[in-house]
């Protein structure tokens, strides 16, 4: 029973930044910069939470209210591909980068469109400057230092943005 | 490769541009005329009674004649009664296709919105584009062309009982592009809208399907994070052999059903349902979905599709966050994971001596454990702890980058089962035995799922779930048979301590049993029976003790019922190919109504025979005044 409660209880703390966020994210952009100021637990229960709502603009398959300008009929936008991922996944991607390697990293790799030639570079250099690459807590801190390392690479300075 | 791509997109949208150029003057309205013709020839070739209109429509025949759809959302028909009429739905979808453009550019043409449909009527009735000019229908096509899938896969989260509509599993599809990286796929998932606060009567609204049901799309990383990393359930991928042709078919169908819904109900029309109808879009030759009749059990439509030859062509594992650390605690010898418990619980420092000292491989092991003890613990954190946890994690991590190992996941060893290969969710039970020195023959027969004693592979083996069990018993020396016990739903889950994780067991059964007093004779009680516990592993073996309450209603008792604390301890051991063993005893001391005693006990061992029976034995007894006896039995189950 502890343990129903406790999915319970996760399941609305992890909802409220969430919720409380939903309010100001009416400025430019998807919501998703927003949220991410609010700690990173808040996003991700906005895209599990999958629901479509009739009353939502009119989207075909919608993923909910939080990701609204994020995506169209449940596809990403492109320019929103990249912050939504890092957000969604903070955990697994800095513990790839600590290890110098894995899936989550790999994945945020294909989204710079980092050649395969230099997904080895790419692991190792995150790996060297993890403790201030993944310093910050959200999402765009960490793509924002991820820049800067990138830039200061001679091999990896390309894929900077 | 992204240029090739998107070179073949515009070629795409070119063509049909200058299908359009064609037919400048023909408003979208097109020719009333051909209307009447159409449609006389759809009758002609009875369209409206083809199978594939009846699979992109979800008709069913009616037990009393006709039809009925699925589908329960209004805006999914055209005709007014096309909910139940296959021809009149027909001859509106034709009617609807010459409608004139929408003024507003986010509303769909109903050639776009049904684009399932209207591909198929125009295989069949070969339109003529003057006479009924086509729409570029620009926002299907930039939604399927993001998604683009080479092949599809069907992805199984494993059982979890602490989510009720997940106890037997989950199934959805990935839509997988070779050039995307997997987590970057979509899935395609079928689910009750429930509301955040879904209330009481959640569970009851699910079975009666007071929740609509729908289609969405997600990023594959949306699913894995709740499935593995928060729930911890193991996920396993199914890939399944669709050609270009058939993709499309399901992406045009499932386009079809998104912005509708079902209502949604837990016990048959459900994802695994649902999500088979629309690989009966694909492929019009599968018959998959007809056989469930009253319930659809995610597992038996695992069975359903590896059953259709060559359909399925990969199984793949991915194991959970939790199956990971298990792994992770495997690989290291005791003193190490007592250290990455000190890590975890901020006890030991990370750059200090004690890790110091290790092997660098070791350290990062060590680290890793730690970290992800931290990770597992902060999922579950209250507020305030919860920043402490971040900041344990990042200084692990940091820990971490410093050594110079990379290091992947350690090897998880994948289960040698995979679950459709389980046993049969449905079975049969033959036995027979004595009670108190009374020759019993016993039949019974169970809906789903699975108790602790049948053969483990395939499934959890610290979960039982069984809905809807029905035992019948006849004496030797009565003669006539009589209802000995209906299981309405029995869960046990049993979450074992191992040094780490601390969770919590709990189980609740509701159930009518036989009482044979020598003041009703026989006669009957209902019980209920919920309980929390704890249970602890010792390799393969699980012990558990329990407290429940246990209330029974029945004219048995004094005042008709008896409610009281009860306590049970007992074992339940995996001995390989001699199956499972479980032995417990218990006592309860009801304490209002009939108030009494009564101790039990019980122990039974079942053996799988091949694939898809088993053999097996119980023994048990109880003081209880209103069923004090000593009974033993050998059983015989099938299961399909």
């Amino acid at each position: 029973m502890k343990k129903l409660v406790l999915a319970a209880a996760v399941l609305t703390m992890a909802a409220l930044p969430a919720t409380a966020a939903l309010a100001e994210s009416t400025g430019p952009g998807c919501g998703v910069g927003t949220m991410i100021f609010k700690g990173q637990k808040g996003v991700l229960p906005q895209i599990l939470a999958a629901t479509t709502n009739g009353t939502l603009g009119n989207q075909t398959f919608g993923m909910s209210t939080g990701t609204l300008g994020c995506e169209q009929d449940g596809v990403v936008m492109r320019e929103h591909e990249k912050d939504m991922y890092v957000a969604a996944n903070m955990d697994q991607i800095k513990l790839d980068m600590a290890r110098g390697g894995g899936e989550y990293l790999a994945t945020l790799a294909s989204l710079m469109a980092v050649a395969p030639e230099d997904q080895a570079a790419f692991f190792t250099l995150t790996k060297d400057r993890f403790a201030e690459v993944a310093a910050p807590a959200d999402a765009k801190g960490l793509l924002a230092r991820l820049d800067e390392a990138l830039a200061a690479d001679p091999v990896l300075a390309r894929y900077a943005s | 490769m992204p240029r090739a791509r998107a070179v073949r997109a515009v070629a795409a949208c070119a063509a049909l541009a200058a299908v359009l150029v064609v037919a400048p003057a023909a408003r979208a309205d097109g020719d009333p005329t051909y209307l009447t013709e159409l449609i006389q020839k759809a009758r002609a070739a009875h369209l409206s009674d083809d199978h594939y209109w009846h699979v992109l429509m979800h008709y069913r025949p009616r037990a009393w004649g006709g039809f009925l759809s699925e589908v329960d959302g209004a805006d999914f028909f055209n005709a007014p009664d096309g909910k139940r009429n296959p021809e009149a739905e027909l001859e509106a979808t034709l009617a609807a296709f010459f409608a004139p453009l929408p003024e507003d550019e986010n509303v769909q043409h109903p050639q776009c919105r049904f684009i399932g449909r209207y591909t198929w009527l125009n295989t069949q009735l070969h339109f003529d584009p003057e006479r009924l000019p086509p729409q570029t229908c620009d926002r299907f096509r930039r939604w399927a062309g993001a998604i683009r899938p080479d092949t599809v896969v069907l992805v199984f989260p494993s059982a979890y009982l602490n989510n009720p509509p997940s106890m037997f599993g989950h199934t959805l599809y990935r839509l997988d592009r070779k050039d995307r990286p997997e987590l970057l796929d979509y899935a395609l998932n079928y689910a009750a809208q429930v509301p955040p606060d879904p209330g009481p009567f959640y569970a009851a609204k699910g079975l009666f399907g007071a929740y609509p049901g729908k289609f969405t799309i997600v990023p594959y990383y949306a699913k894995v994070q709740s499935y593995s990393e928060i729930e911890n359930r193991d996920i396993w991928e199914y890939d399944l052999a669709l050609d270009p042709d058939q993709i499309d078919r399901l992406l045009m169908h499932a386009w079809d059903l998104g912005p509708t819904y079902f209502d949604y109900f837990f016990v048959k029309e459900n994802c695994s349902y649902h999500l088979l109808s629309l690989l009966e879009a694909a492929r019009p030759d599968l018959d998959l979905t007809s056989r469930f009749h009253v319930w659809t059990v995610p597992t038996d439509t695992l069975r359903a599709v590896t059953e259709v030859p060559g359909l399925v062509t990969g199984i793949r594992f991915r194991p959970s966050r939790g199956t990971i650390i298990r792994a992770e605690q495997d690989a290291l010898p005791k003193p190490q994971v007592r250290l990455a418990r000190g890590l975890a619980a901020g006890r030991i420092d990370p750059e200090g001596d004690a890790l110091a000292a290790l092997p660098p491989k070791a350290r990062a092991l060590v680290l890793d454990l730690g970290h992800d003890y931290v990770l597992h613990r902060e999922a579950d954190a209250n507020e305030a702890e919860a920043p402490v946890l971040a900041a344990r994690a990042q200084d692990l991590l940091v820990a971490r980058s410093r050594v110079d190992v990379t290091g992947e996941v350690p090897e998880v060893p994948v289960p040698d089962t995979p679950p459709h290969m389980g046993h049969g969710t449905q079975r049969l039970s033959v036995g027979g035995g004595s009670r108190d020195g009374s020759a019993f023959i016993q039949v019974g027969y169970r809906t789903a799922y699975h108790d602790f004693l049948d053969p483990t592979p395939g499934y959890d083996p610290n979960g039982q779930l069984q809905v809807l069990s029905v035992e019948g018993r006849a004496y030797v020396d009565e003669g006539r048979p009589a209802l000995h016990r209906v299981t309405f739903l029995d869960i046990q889950s049993l979450a074992p301590w191992d040094g780490f994780f601390k969770p919590a067991s709990w189980r609740v059964t509701a159930d009518w049993r036989e009482r044979r007093t020598g003041e009703c004779g026989p006669c009957g009680a209902f019980g209920l029976r919920p309980g929390a516990g704890i249970a602890a592993a010792l390799g393969h073996q699980v012990a558990y003790v329990f407290t429940d309450v246990d209330a029974a209603f029945g004219t048995g008792y004094d005042h008709r019922y008896a409610l009281g604390p009860a306590a049970e301890a007992g074992f339940v051991g995996h001995l390989g190919p001699a199956g499972v063993v479980r032995a417990a005893v218990g006592y309860t001391r009801y304490a209002l109504g009939d108030a009494m005693g009564e101790r039990r006990f019980l122990l039974a061992q079942r053996v799988p025979v091949g694939h898809g029976a088993a053999v097996g034995f119980r023994f048990e007894g109880s003081d209880s005044p209103l069923v004090e006896a000593v009974e033993g039995q050998v059983e015989v189950h099938a299961y399909w």
